[in-house]
């Protein structure tokens, strides 16, 4: 991976409109945050030239590392995870966010082996509570893993600390910064408007009440 | 009646997937060790209509708060009903109205 294959997928991310940006009306994260910008990967998966770009890239990306096994997370993680794993013939196998609630109440499908060394595929990481509860998940089932690969990462500071404190390595296609700067580049955000997103990242919980958009949860 | 407690101040919080995930759960568990199960297991599907309309998408602000609008004053009026110890009829009138909202 070069800067200019991260760029590369950022054009890509807008294009195609996975990265959109609403700072007049932003959204709501599931935990309640409010955000100027989303990203929904799953849409790129409909546009085969580019799907095939981002599956050069991944696997661009892994082909100098040593792993068994290929686990995407469900469900947005999978499609991407499926496409890599027969690039590689590598078995596959998909981890839910948490157990199934009925049937045999299993988190991971698919035949992964207890001391498999597991490449997580994720489409996008954000405060990566959600990406970490996957690694964890197949830890407990005896995998060695350490590392996640994800197309785009909004580059929290909240996402680094849980990472960090659970010993496991984010490698991302490109990620916030360099989206915003290709945004800019390509005029899809004005200069006062970067500023803005860029306050977002650098202060997720803080920007909605200060930019007038409450979190939904009080006391952020 | 703790747990309705806990679970209206859970929907002071606001609605969002987190938390909408939390309240599907108490409101079953509650719905399956309540003699009256049936407003908790109403209350259990409204909340999972609203996570499944909003899982996985680009969700606004305006959208979230037309629909909080819209309900929340009924889904705490159903609560206040179970915690004042309304009778059943009572109950289901006012959930009743909150259906009614919500389908609205």
């Amino acid at each position: 991976m070069t800067g200019n294959d991260a760029v590369a997928i950022a054009k890509i991310l807008l294009q195609t409109k996975a990265v959109v940006f609403e700072l007049d009306n932003p959204y709501t994260y599931v935990s309640g945050m409010r955000s100027p910008i989303y990203c929904d990967n799953r849409s790129i998966l409909s546009y085969p030239e580019e799907r095939r770009a981002i599956v050069d890239m991944f696997c661009s990306m892994l082909s100098r590392m040593s792993f068994d096994i290929i686990v995407g997370t469900a469900t947005a993680g999978i499609p991407w995870a499926t496409l890599i794993a027969d690039r590689f013939s590598k078995p596959l196998a998909y981890v839910r966010s948490e157990k199934k609630k009925r049937g045999m109440g299993k988190q991971i499908e698919g035949a992964p082996v207890a001391g498999m060394n597991a490449i997580v595929i994720e489409d996008l990481i954000s405060t990566g509570g959600s990406s970490f509860k996957a690694v964890e998940a197949l830890r407990e089932e005896g995998l060695l893993t350490d590392h996640i690969a994800a197309i785009f990462t909004y580059d929290l500071p909240q996402s680094h600390q849980t990472f960090k404190e659970g010993n496991c390595n984010v490698i991302a296609l490109t990620s916030f910064p360099i989206l915003v700067k290709t945004a800019s580049e390509m005029r899809y955000l004005s200069k006062e408007q970067v500023e803005i997103v860029e306050h977002w990242n650098r202060d997720p919980f803080g920007w909605g009440p200060k930019f007038g958009f409450p979190n939904a949860k009080p006391g952020w | 009646m703790d747990r309705v407690n806990s679970m209206k101040e859970a929907l002071q919080n606001g609605l969002y997937l987190d938390n909408l995930s939390k309240m599907i759960s108490t409101s079953m568990q509650m719905a399956k060790d309540s003699a009256n199960p049936l407003p908790f297991y109403v209350l259990a599907s409204v909340f999972a209509d609203i996570y499944e309309d909003w899982e996985d998408r680009a969700l606004t602000v305006e959208e979230a708060n037309r629909l909080e609008n819209k309900i929340l004053q009924h889904l705490n009026d159903v609560m206040d009903s179970m915690i004042r110890g309304d009778q059943a009829f009572q109950t289901h009138e006012k959930l009743s109205t909150l259906l009614k909202a919500f389908f609205s």
